[in-house]
């Protein structure tokens, strides 16, 4: 028994602070948010300032401001995905609402120099909206989705008796897949292996469907207060504090059935139900600088340092597994069902978890040329602006929040950063965008590109943002509206084998971004 | 959502009215050109608003409205001495008090509330491509070199079905090479067919196989 407790601790030492490395890249692969101005010319504001984003990209753009604005930014999204998994095709939809850069600008001039000023800004903005509902389904006679779970059950070697408790090391999987005998040991010429009941319908050469249902919500919303100064109209320097507030749930359902007529052949269906959500809040400082070597021209440099987080996981799943003869072997029916939540085996509550998650630093390099910086709005004409940035994705970090972390839980984090350095690369993203001005009206193209960040070339991810939009600005207060349709690809692993080679579904995602801006002068 | 949307209109319509500066002159596009002219005239005339302001105490202002202001400045009450600084609600099972001690004090929950399960979403960090060079013998790949870079499977051909092993569950002798080996503890060897039987505190047990 002793051994057994020595083991359970160790393997529970070794988890609780597990992470996936998939959380790394949802917290760093998206495009910039911004006010509908900036979404139009692509989100470029590295160097271009003058717009209450700067103080989400380059805070030195703030320096621009000798003038007060409020500004206020709705959305609308509209998702569209289509999917291909395994050869099968799916599409589907979903709606909601979002907000752009919200907030206040504060632009003072010196009293003693005309051409030296500073600006303070108080802003929020969505950074990242994860609304989201992806659904794809697919014949698959390679691999089951219980075999995850006869992996991690097998690995474990921890007894049934021993995941069967109220308060079990491997609630959210092997628990339940054993329970309903989704998953159960078998003897192999002496030995005891652990197989999915599915894999008697892939050893027989038959196919199972497996369909995918996902359905994501929140986003990170990102609260920030901003200061720069204007040096003799030459030199801007800004630096923004901000706290990210993150709220992500989702929920997954993935159902695999027998495709065949055959009653009984083991196994009929399963649905396995997933219930996860992610909340915490953080920290992170945006310092940049632009300068203006003479009129028009301006080039900017912003660095964003890691968003240091504080997270708590919550989780729930639940499996239902219809099972036939022979495996279901009862003399009274064909078949059975049997339904159990992982509340069960955590103490008829949600399991929590904690832990300290880093997103990787950012650099922007950026140039922008206005045509005609005068006062006379009516004599402002056009300007162009382009950022490239780059994103350290493969420098996401997680960490325990334990104050005396074990030897084991270092190793593990160590071994998830490998993890995290071999499959994600560091990208560049691209965003460029002009204006055209007639006196009070404004007319806005732009262009952004969002680099694959998977290291591995067979996986392809992207971010393309193609806006346009359209201004008014008269008697104190401005409106912009501004269209973005993005065209972005990416995978997704419905789950993954150590043995066996892995299955994914492309996405092709269409998303179109209807924002609005208001803001007020003074 | 609503409120959000109200809480924006208000905000909007509290700002439309106080931006009257540029209702008359042009409005600055601070991308351009930002003047820094009006917002000095603004200072000025604020300046003179302040100077020319009568002298108001608020507290004895706000006493006369609401008894609350004037409790507030009862030096002598015992409650609201300095030294007394702490939460009185102790429902939450812990108050403050920076004076004696400069963190939380926990008066201590009287109810008992079961262990939270801290187990978070695991991963078994060899699934993913080029990270474990060590990926004990699979079906897919009878090997001891691990996962090539591209492995993966996302067509139903006929290799899928090739590759891998058969175990039927009425002859389970046919196959030896499973990665899937499990080594359960030695008091403890649930074979095939059997159902836990829950004999520990807090188990959870299985419903009998056959029903």
């Amino acid at each position: 028994m002793k051994k057994h407790l020595l083991l359970i601790s160790l393997f529970i030492s070794s988890i609780t602070y597990a992470q996936v490395p998939e959380d790394a890249i949802r917290f760093s692969f998206y495009p910039q948010n911004g006010t509908a101005r900036n979404l139009a010319i692509g989100g470029a504001m590295g160097s271009l300032g003058g717009d209450l984003n700067a103080t989400f990209v380059n805070p030195a753009g703030l320096g621009f401001y000798k003038t007060g604005e409020f500004v206020l930014t709705p959305g609308f999204l509209l998702n569209n995905n289509k999917i291909s998994y395994r050869e099968a095709a799916s599409q589907n939809k979903k709606d909601n609402f979002a907000f752009g850069t919200t907030g206040l600008v504060l632009g003072y001039g010196s009293r003693y120099k005309k051409n030296t000023s500073n600006a303070l800004s108080f802003a929020v903005t969505q950074t990242a909206n994860f609304n989201n509902h992806i659904q794809y389904k697919g014949l698959n006679n390679y691999s089951s989705f219980s075999e995850q779970f006869a992996e991690e059950f097998a690995k474990s070697g921890i007894s049934i008796d021993d995941v069967l408790v109220n308060n079990s090391p491997l609630p959210y999987g092997s628990a339940p897949a054993l329970y309903t005998y989704l998953i159960d040991t078998v003897t192999v010429n002496g030995k005891i292996q652990v197989k999915g009941v599915p894999e008697y319908i892939l050893d027989a050469g038959q196919a199972l469907q497996q369909e995918m249902i996902k359905t994501t919500k929140g986003g990170i919303t990102e609260i920030a207060i901003g200061y720069a100064h204007n040096k003799n109209d030459k030199w801007y320097i800004g630096a923004t504090l901000a706290v990210p507030i993150i709220n992500y749930s989702s929920h997954t359902v993935f159902r695999e059935s027998d495709t065949s007529a055959n009653a009984a052949n083991n196994f009929k269906q399963f649905e396995y139900t997933d219930n996860f959500t992610t909340k915490g809040v953080g920290a992170n400082a945006k310092i940049g600088i632009i300068y203006r070597p003479k009129d028009y021209i301006r080039i900017g440099l912003a660095i964003h340092t890691p968003s240091f987080m504080s997270l708590k996981d919550t989780r729930t799943t639940s499996l239902t597994t219809q099972l036939e003869r022979p495996y279901w072997n009862s003399p009274y029916s064909m078949d059975t069902t049997i339904v159990i939540s992982s509340r069960e085996f955590t103490n008829n509550q949600p399991g929590e978890s904690r832990y300290s998650q880093n997103t990787p630093f950012k650099a922007i390099l950026s140039a922008s040329y206005v045509f005609r910086e005068i006062e006379n709005v009516k004599k402002q004409r056009a300007f162009i602006t382009a950022d490239i940035e780059y994103v350290h994705h493969r420098g996401s970090k997680f960490g325990s929040q334990n104050e005396e972390p074990t030897e084991d839980e270092k190793e593990y984090y160590k071994a998830l950063t490998r993890v995290i350095k071999a499959n994600y690369k560091g990208n560049f993203n691209f965003r460029v965008g002009g204006e055209l001005k007639f006196n009070v009206f404004m007319a806005r193209l732009g262009f952004a590109y969002y680099g694959n960040p998977y290291k591995d070339a067979a996986l392809k991810a992207r971010r393309m943002l193609l806006s346009g939009g359209l201004g008014y600005r008269n008697k104190g207060m401005f409106i912009d509206i501004t269209y973005v349709h993005a065209m972005n690809k990416d995978v997704d692993f419905p789950y993954r084998l150590e043995d066996r080679a892995n299955t994914y579904a492309t996405l092709k995602q269409q998303r179109g971004n209807a924002v609005a801006t208001v803001g007020f002068k003074f | 959502m609503q409120t959000k949307i109200l809480l924006l209109a208000l905000s909007a319509a509290a700002f439309s009215s106080c931006s009257t500066a540029y209702k008359s002159a042009q409005t600055p596009d601070d991308v351009y050109y930002s003047p820094v002219k009006i917002a000095e005239e603004e200072q000025k005339r604020e300046r003179e608003e302040v100077k020319n302001e009568p002298y108001v105490d608020y507290q004895i202002s706000m006493g006369i409205r609401d008894r609350r202001w004037r409790d507030f400045r009862d030096d002598y009450n015992y409650d609201n001495s300095p030294y007394n600084y702490t939460c009185k609600n102790y429902s939450y099972g812990y108050y403050y008090n920076p004076y004696y001690y400069p963190w939380a004090i926990y008066t201590g929950k009287t109810s008992y509330s079961k262990p939270v399960n801290t187990t978070p979403r695991m991963v078994n960090l060899n699934t993913y491509n080029g990270y474990n060079s060590n990926v004990a013998t699979g079906k897919t790949f009878n090997t001891n070199q691990g996962k090539p870079a591209n492995n993966y499977n996302n067509s139903n051909s006929r290799v899928g079905n090739l590759i891998r092993e058969v175990i039927t569950p009425s002859n389970n002798s046919s196959s030896s090479n499973n990665s899937r080996t499990y080594t359960p503890p030695s008091s403890n060897n649930s074979s095939s067919g059997s159902s836990s039987s829950g004999s520990s505190s807090g188990s959870v047990s299985r419903p009998k196989r056959g029903g």
